[in-house]
């Protein structure tokens, strides 16, 4: 019962970000296949001697690559905008008082915000991205299908907006000074993300993303239950 | 034997090499309601967060309700009220929803149930927000100061806590609305047994309402009384002289003085009368009289900075 109030709380005020995320990628997204398509005609053959074996490269070389780019670029832009929301505006605002002396555990209201976050990528990033790889696959767009693997690519990249929101969560939570290790969450962040831009298959990716994700989280944890207010 | 709600032993925190809390001592019995004062930056806000387990002590260590501050568990939370200095709260929620927000973390009181009894007593939230004439449907982020914290007021005292603790309350209030505020604290003093720790450096409201007076300066507990004994205690005594005053001043209890050329004024705090009178005799003053002060002019005098025994000149150009 607690958890759910605060999940909902939680899911409210990631609700702008969600929302604004969703509709750049649906509306960028969109207008970037109808391009395709016309770009497409008389250009299928080549575009086919393009495409590579490996999963993520498909999307690369494919005629919808910008649309990677925006994928990325919204999973990035939506997992930075998270984390400030959810572990930065509490400190300028002054509310952490009212928030952490809720009677519950400090791990159940951490967990909302998790949750929270974690829907909020899957429904505006993920979902999407499953909507847009449907429409860009049906044979009105491209004459020759997407391959499973880039479609997986795709949720590699949404997992890479993740690792984002956790480096910004921790960047926020954090009490050490900008010039010292503060930035150690984001930076980390980066640091996975040209890790597994370096070799771009599927079991690395995830194997990176996970791993990262799991550090982040931990880090975070450990921040949040020990941390000033 | 007194069931102390509250109580710290040398309670310290420093932030860096700034101390911000010295070895706060302090015991609250239940039922009390303690006036905890002190200027801007003598470390209330401070002392309040380690109470509550939102800051760690560098030293020391304080219970509430017989739970370790730093592990306080959600029975205990429950129990204990808080009203955060400047009333933040959730911006884009409106009053009906940051009060379901609120009871989700109480037991909602049964119909049955009598005045005083825990858990989230509805029908009282929304009597006292009628009370303040405002309406469900108003956004936290259009209230005013002043609504904001009567909001505040009736979040906290709608689940009926045993400990109340309220970090300057009625700052930046205006006087009708600190009075309502008031009449709200004195709501929850009439039911029996609730302790409440009052941070603030409006004196006249801690006079209002308070049994207990907690005087921190700098961080250290300069006074720990009840407020009639404060009020008693200290006291100014003017001294007239004929010639200029003495230049040592060996009176018992003194705090400080301020001298012009025929007059002495001494504040004193704990002194006899019969010492006063003792003094007055063997130091030549032809008259003498303690002069009345109100708890606010008490509270400045007893924390003034030892060097400020003049009053502050201006001369045009």
């Amino acid at each position: 019962m607690r958890f759910f109030t605060l999940l909902k709380k939680e899911l409210r005020e990631c609700l702008p970000w969600m929302a604004t995320a969703a509709a750049i990628l649906l509306l960028i997204g969109s207008l970037n296949l109808i391009d395709s398509k016309q770009r497409q005609i008389g250009d299928q053959y080549r575009t086919f001697e393009r495409y590579s074996e490996v999963g993520g490269y498909y999307l690369l070389t494919h005629p919808i690559s910008d649309f990677s780019i925006l994928v990325f670029m919204s999973a990035v832009g939506l997992g930075l905008a998270l984390g400030v929301r959810q572990f930065w505006v509490d400190d300028f605002m002054g509310t952490w008082g009212f928030i952490v002396h809720r009677s519950t555990h400090r791990t159940t209201i951490f967990a909302a915000k998790i949750c929270a976050a974690l829907i909020s990528m899957i429904v505006a990033i993920g979902l999407l991205w499953c909507y847009l790889f449907w429409l860009a696959n049906s044979s009105a767009y491209f004459v020759f299908p997407l391959p499973e693997k880039s479609f997986i690519g795709g949720w590699l990249i949404c997992g890479m907006g993740l690792l984002f929101y956790l480096g910004a969560g921790l960047v926020g939570l954090s009490k050490t000074k900008w010039y010292t290790t503060k930035l150690m969450g984001l930076g980390f962040a980066l640091w996975m993300f040209i890790t597994l831009s370096q070799q771009w298959t599927l079991w690395w990716g995830f194997g990176t993303v996970l791993i990262g994700a799991v550090v982040l989280l931990f880090l975070m944890w450990e921040t949040f239950l020990n941390r000033e207010f | 034997m007194t069931e102390f709600v509250l109580e710290t032993q040398g309670l310290t925190k420093f932030y860096g090499d700034k101390l911000a809390v010295d070895h706060i001592d302090l015991k609250i019995p239940r039922g009390c309601i303690c006036g905890f004062v002190g200027r801007n930056g003598s470390g209330k806000t401070t002392a309040i967060k380690l109470l509550l387990g939102f800051l760690k002590p560098t030293a020391g260590s304080s219970r509430l309700l017989g739970c370790d501050s730093q592990d306080l568990t959600p029975a205990i939370r429950q129990r204990i009220g808080y009203v955060a200095e400047g009333h933040r709260l959730i911006r884009w929620m409106t009053i009906a929803e940051i009060a379901k927000f609120q009871s989700a973390f109480f037991h909602e009181q049964p119909a049955s149930a009598k005045q005083g009894d825990a858990g989230w007593d509805s029908k009282f939230f929304w009597d006292m927000i009628d009370y303040f004439g405002l309406s469900k449907k108003q956004k936290i982020k259009h209230l005013s100061n002043g609504q904001r914290a009567q909001v505040s007021l009736a979040l906290t005292l709608a689940p009926n806590p045993e400990l109340l603790i309220m970090d300057d309350p009625t700052l930046g209030l205006d006087a009708a609305i600190r009075r309502q505020f008031l009449e709200g604290i004195i709501e929850l003093i009439m039911r029996q047994g609730r302790t409440i720790l009052f941070s603030s450096h409006i004196l006249g409201d801690i006079e209002r309402v308070a049994d207990k007076i907690v005087v921190i300066d700098k961080g250290v507990i300069r006074a720990d009384c009840s407020l009639e004994q404060f009020r008693t205690e200290v006291k100014k005594v003017r001294f007239v002289f004929n010639q200029s005053p003495p230049q040592t001043i060996d009176i018992e209890g003194l705090l400080g003085s301020r001298r012009s050329d025929k007059e002495l004024e001494v504040i004193l705090v704990g002194t006899a009368d019969e010492k006063i009178a003792e003094w007055a005799k063997s130091s030549g003053a032809a008259d003498y009289q303690t002069i009345n002060m109100n708890l606010e002019d008490q509270f400045i005098e007893y924390t003034a900075p030892a060097g400020r025994n003049k009053p502050f000149t201006w001369e045009a150009k």
